[in-house]
């Protein structure tokens, strides 16, 4: 190239451009070098200590006691350092735990795992933040939908990731899914509202709250009163984690401070929701009072039953006989071996 | 004056259009009143700051990452074709994938903002590479001549000729490129972030604030439109010749296209070979670098099996569809095709009708401008509530879906065509009493016709991945709805099978394009 420039003279029109292209270049370059300093991920600095959680959803009351815990210094009193890894609506939090990107996932619903464990993975449950399903139908009391039958001629809004769920939930409680229009929505309620669908299959623990505080009064059929009752939010990790001493000497040591923050946390929701936002979502528009109420909606299916002493988390063997039924009953296979409950103290 | 007056008339309809749909009955539940957003906007003004402040560096990253990358590649591959045709379907792969198979993969080997960055980076390479591509391409041959026969090299036409006649093109693909990027980085945030827009975006649908994800939306927009207006104002700052128009009559672009029609089944015979081949090549050497692959990638060592064998766990539940996996992966791409070929054949006819009054009539560009930067810059599972009650789930919406993704880039590359007519053709044209519509029939169509082809070849892999987010968020059908539930229950061989036909399709979509460019080139040469 410099011979060329040797031979014939050069423009200085053409001489700006190429010297102001190479600058953009140059420019481009210094603002791009950020990135590749990013990627580099922490695994040396903690060391054995580095305990990173993946959230099946983005930081807010639903993992409040998890945030009570970090801000009241219980983690550090046990000894580890917890990082939480946000999830969101296309997040995959199997994958992560499996890689062992992180140590500890946590997953919406147990049939994820059980179909990860049916595929080859080496997962184990080893608590239940939720004791009883959330889920449900919501439809709105002006037109509400109590029984399953109720939804024959109607329109049932469900992700795509439930329809084999709902085929078979509606099946089994005679309602006959030719005469239901399934409508896949996303994560958010406007279909219910607009008029677009008759129920939506959600959680008692959240729509039925956002919508009441905008206003509008829902009606809510609990699945687990119609033969579909399971644990959530599931807490799972590795076996190999599992086996390996340190590990579930780290895994033991978070559950049993986040046990303590999640008691905090219920003791004082509206203290725990001031949390929540001030340290995680103060930036994403969180509300206090609105975080308060998510996280009164919740409760019901985090706290134990009256003279129930396990520790929070605890899979009880009727729930984990509960859960395989189903599991069994969708479609999904799974069995004991699935759920420990051994680093539990 | 008229510069002033037109755009905020255009404002002012759009916002009276706005406002009379709110007070209807089934919009009011999804469409606030834009006193309403207003209002919340002014309450939640310190929320955009430190939110946009993430998402625009998000972007920016992956701007500046898949730009340098495409252009790098493109400029370097320049003396070599058939290298060059490699990197511009290895592109066409990069914008084929599906979200669906990238975001689990992605989550594995990288954390914090980075996948945002690469989605960004993704979104920005396609188009940038073919812009490149054009802008490079179509230059004045004989000025290439000129450079060649005063001694220099390829390098030299490539420093001297080919990339100052290509800015225009350049600036044209990065100003497509830019809503792209930030498009990019909002899904990452999907996939998994403490902040940023897309997080807050989610946080308000999530607690139904609507007027919230309208302010949200709006903030978005307001960032994609700047910087789309900036970019080509940065180009003007940096370098004040680039408008200088191509100097000679009806420049003949620089393309080659040799031998003729009844050879192009046998080049496409050939091509569909050496794609798949290419395709079972990539996709066996990704399985073995992908970090962390052996727990969501599957090779064809796994896929191939599964596909013959006669059970899969995603037909277990519903009982009406018996069949292998492989029926079950054909019947879905079927239906996928058919639905982005519907939709990409109505986009492409808006688009062209769109730029060609927009061309005629300034004040239609200001309308549709925002418009479709808007359209194309907010992430389709915040608007899916509104396009679904408006449009319905079925192929109108799939159609309207696909029509926002394809159409922005049509339009953009369309208008820049039709401005670089030079000057003395269009005095040539004026002087001879040419009416309006025979300057655009002799003159402007047939002169934007490469642009138009180049569209054609960016819409066709843009529109299959618009039709499977369409069957994912609306219609729950196709390929794209299956692979959504074969993720979810674990099931990646049947998600990377989808992968894998997604791309050939799309790569051999996208050769046929190719094809049909050169001969049309050829012809007008």
């Amino acid at each position: 190239m410099s011979a060329e420039t040797l031979t014939r003279p050069v423009s200085r029109r053409l001489f700006l451009r190429q010297t102001s292209a190479a600058g953009v270049l140059a420019a481009s370059a210094a603002t791009g070098i950020p990135l590749l300093s990013a990627c580099g991920s922490g695994a040396e600095e903690g060391g054995d200590e580095r305990l990173d959680i993946k959230l099946a959803w983005i930081p807010n009351v639903e993992y409040a006691g998890f945030f009570v815990a970090a801000d009241h210094g219980l983690y550090t009193e046990s000894g580890v350092e917890p990082n939480f890894l946000p999830g969101g609506p296309n997040s995959s939090v199997i994958p992560l735990i499996s890689s062992n990107q992180a140590l500890i996932g946590i997953e919406a619903i147990p049939e994820n795992v059980a179909n990860a464990i049916g595929s080859g993975s080496n997962l184990k449950i080893v608590g239940a933040m939720f004791q009883r399903s959330p889920e449900c139908w919501v439809s709105l009391a002006s037109d509400p939908i109590l029984e399953p039958t109720d939804i024959e001629g109607k329109r049932l809004g469900i992700t795509l990731a439930g329809k084999n769920t709902a085929l078979v939930f509606m099946r089994e409680n005679g309602v006959d899914p030719a005469k239901v229009e399934l409508v896949p929505i996303q994560f958010d309620p406007a279909p219910l509202v607009a008029g677009e669908i008759d129920a939506l299959w959600g959680l008692a623990s959240n729509q039925p709250v956002s919508l009441q505080l905008r206003g509008h009064e829902t009606a809510v059929m609990p699945l687990a009163d119609f033969g579909f009752n399971r644990m959530q939010n599931v807490l799972f990790v590795t076996e190999e984690t599992l086996a390996d001493e340190a590990k579930s000497g780290t895994v033991r040591s978070f559950l049993k401070a986040s046990q303590e923050g999640w008691q905090a946390a219920l003791r004082d929701p509206a203290g725990a929701a001031r949390i929540t936002v001030e340290e995680y979502g103060a930036d994403l528009g969180l509300d206090v009072d609105e975080q308060t109420m998510s996280l009164e909606a919740v409760r019901p299916f985090i706290e134990r039953d009256a003279g129930d002493d396990h520790p929070q988390f605890w899979m009880s063997d009727e729930l984990i006989q509960e859960t395989i039924t189903s599991l069994d009953f969708i479609g999904v296979r799974a069995d004991e071996s699935m759920f420990s409950n051994e680093v539990l103290g | 004056m008229n510069r002033i007056v037109l755009p905020l008339a255009s404002f002012a309809f759009l916002l009276s259009a706005w406002w009379f749909l709110s007070t209807l009955d089934q919009f009011s539940a999804v469409l606030p009143s834009p006193v309403t957003v207003a209002t919340t906007m002014r309450d939640d003004l310190d929320l955009y700051p430190s939110n946009a402040a993430i998402t625009v560096s998000t972007a920016a990253q992956g701007f500046v990452w898949g730009n340098a990358i495409a252009i790098g590649l493109v400029v370097m591959t320049m003396p070599f074709r058939r290298l060059q045709a490699l990197v511009e379907r290895v592109a066409v792969g990069a914008v084929a994938l599906p979200l669906i198979a990238v975001a689990p993969v992605l989550a594995i080997a990288f954390q914090g903002n980075t996948p945002g960055v690469i989605l960004a980076a993704q979104a920005v390479i396609f188009p940038t590479t073919v812009a490149a591509i054009l802008g490079l391409r179509s230059v004045d041959r004989a000025s290439v001549e000129i450079a060649l026969a005063a001694g220099g090299s390829q390098w030299t036409a490539i420093r001297k000729v080919r990339i100052p006649a290509a800015i225009p093109q350049l600036v044209a693909g990065l100003q497509i490129a830019a809503p792209s990027a930030i498009l990019g980085a909002i899904i990452g945030e999907y996939m998994g972030g403490t902040q940023g827009l897309g997080v807050a975006m989610i946080q308000a649908q999530g607690t139904f604030d609507v007027p919230r994800v309208w302010g949200l939306a709006i903030v978005t927009t307001v960032i994609a439109a700047a910087a789309y207006a900036g970019i080509p104002l940065l180009a003007r700052l940096l370098l004040p010749w680039s408008r200088v128009p191509l100097t000679v009559l009806g420049a003949r672009a620089d393309h080659t296209a040799n031998r003729g029609w009844h050879l192009v089944p046998v080049r496409l015979g050939a091509a569909l070979v050496t794609t798949a081949v290419g395709v079972l090549v990539m996709w066996w050497v990704a399985v073995q670098l992908i970090p962390g692959g052996e727990y969501v990638a599957r090779g064809p060592g796994d896929v191939l099996p599964y596909l013959t064998s006669e059970s899969t766990q995603l037909i277990t539940a519903a009982d009406a569809t018996e069949g292998s996996a492989l029926d079950h992966l054909l019947s879905n791409l079927g239906r996928t095709i058919f639905d982005a070929s519907i939709g990409f054949g109505i986009g492409l006819v808006a688009a062209v009708l769109a730029a060609v009054l927009a061309f005629q009539w300034v004040f239609i560009e200001r309308i549709l401008m925002p418009v479709s930067i808007a359209l194309r810059s907010v992430p389709i599972v915040a608007a899916m509530p509104l396009l679904a009650i408006v449009f319905g789930r079925g192929l109108l919406a799939i159609t309207v879906l696909v029509t926002i993704m394809t159409f922005f880039p049509t339009l953009v590359n369309l208008l820049l065509a039709m401005r670089s007519v030079p000057q003395s053709a269009t005095d040539v044209f004026a002087a001879a009493g040419a009416g309006r519509l025979m300057r655009l029939r002799k003159l402007y169509l047939p002169y934007s016709l490469p642009a138009l082809l180049a569209s054609v070849k960016i819409a066709l892999p843009l529109s299959i991945g618009a039709a499977m987010v369409a069957e994912w968020l609306a219609t729950g059908q196709g390929l794209g709805a299956a692979m959504t539930v074969a993720a979810t229950v674990s099931d990646y061989n049947f998600v990377w099978a989808g992968v894998v036909v997604v791309l050939f399709t799309s790569l051999i979509a996208y050769h046929i394009a190719a094809q049909l460019e050169q001969q049309a080139l050829k012809r007008l040469s």
